[in-house]
């Protein structure tokens, strides 16, 4: 062995070690739960057009809600339009639920930041009450039984490979 | 430079990467902390400032003027560590001057809402725009809401609690966020 083996060793080893350990963990900012019944979730979407949680049953579906007067929820939108555009080809199904704010605001925020993301309307807030966020935005993953089974805290970058990758994951998986 | 000396920089910098850098308390910014573990800004809002922002969202008049009369500061916590902070807001103090005052929790506000008649999507809107009354700040997990307090002139001294294990009462941290002006 020369001289140089065993630095190159080393470095590989920690550099093996890095990946593995990012592999094993969750992605930054997500909670795996104890599977909860996702709550009854049906609402009106923008145009009007009834949407219930139960007709996604037998997909993984990514529930978000958000507001526009939320600066979090500003920044992280687009994130999500980025992420939807990939993953709806690989069967992720998504519920956009905007909290207690009217068609006129919805729309014109959705135009600039999500435009091709259907939006529903939670116009009194109390589906979004029902489901408990720990604040806006709160983004929750729901397994094809209809559970929850991953929160995430917070806004996020949902586009970054970490993050879509998981997600490709749990539709495999589930 | 020779194949070795990079290879033992390479090795260095490998190794000490994982250190997280600590911040110190930031300096001449009397409504921020930050500690290692945590970061917490106060931010004063006038009753101007606060009615501005309802009135974008629509509220109507009698809440706006309900609202001019409380006095409201934004806090954001961040938990920059590695371990869950607990957070109950009902454990936090609060003085005017010299003199303690009450908080005015969520519950009361919703009261004072549902008596008014304010419609629902006013009601909810406010409720998000509140400071959470209790949460176990995950690592890297930042919140902020408003508090209410009522209005006055003198300067506000809040003494805010965390815990960092879940009803030990041997692991407070206390800080004392002082001389906050609530402008009218």
């Amino acid at each position: 062995m020369t001289k140089l083996t065993y630095p190159i060793i080393t470095i590989l080893l920690l550099i093996s070690a890095n990946i593995a350990g990012s592999q094993t963990n969750l992605p930054k900012g997500l909670l795996a739960l104890k599977p909860l019944p996702a709550p009854t979730t049906r609402l009106q979407d923008i145009d009007g057009k009834t949407y219930d949680l139960t007709e996604d049953r037998g997909s993984v579906v990514f529930v978000h809600f958000w507001a526009s007067w939320c600066g979090p929820c500003r920044r992280e939108m687009p994130a999500i339009q980025k992420m939807w555009n990939i993953m709806q080809k690989e069967g992720l199904k998504i519920a956009l639920i905007n909290t207690a704010e009217d068609e006129d605001t919805v729309f014109s925020f959705l135009a600039s930041y999500a435009p091709d993301i259907r939006a529903l309307m939670d116009k009194d807030g109390q589906v979004t009450e029902k489901w408990q966020p720990r604040g806006l935005p709160a983004s929750y993953i729901i397994n094809k039984n209809g559970y929850i089974i991953y929160q995430a805290l917070g806004g996020r970058p949902w586009d970054d490979k970490t993050y879509l990758n998981f997600i490709r994951q749990i539709l495999k998986e589930d | 430079m020779p194949v070795k000396t990079i290879l033992a920089i390479l090795l260095i910098i490998l190794v000490i990467s994982p250190i997280t850098i600590i911040n110190p308390a930031y300096a001449g910014n009397k409504n921020q902390y930050e500690s290692e573990n945590i970061r917490i800004r106060v931010i004063p809002r006038s009753p101007q400032q606060i009615a501005a922002f309802y009135e974008a969202r629509g509220f109507q008049k009698n809440m706006l003027d309900k609202i001019k009369q409380y006095c409201f500061i934004t806090i954001y916590v961040r938990n920059k560590g590695k371990h869950i902070i607990w957070h109950d807001l009902g454990k936090w103090t609060f003085q005017a001057g010299t003199k303690k005052i009450q908080r005015i929790d969520r519950h009361q506000l919703k009261q004072t809402w549902q008596k008014m008649g304010i419609p629902l999507p006013h009601q909810s809107t406010f409720r998000w725009t509140l400071l959470p009354e209790q949460l176990d700040f995950r690592p890297e997990e930042g919140e902020g809401g408003n508090i209410v307090l009522p209005a006055t002139n003198e300067n506000i001294r809040i003494t805010s609690q965390f815990n960092l294990y879940k009803n030990n009462s041997d692991d407070i941290v206390k800080l004392i966020l002082d001389n906050i002006q609530c402008k009218k």
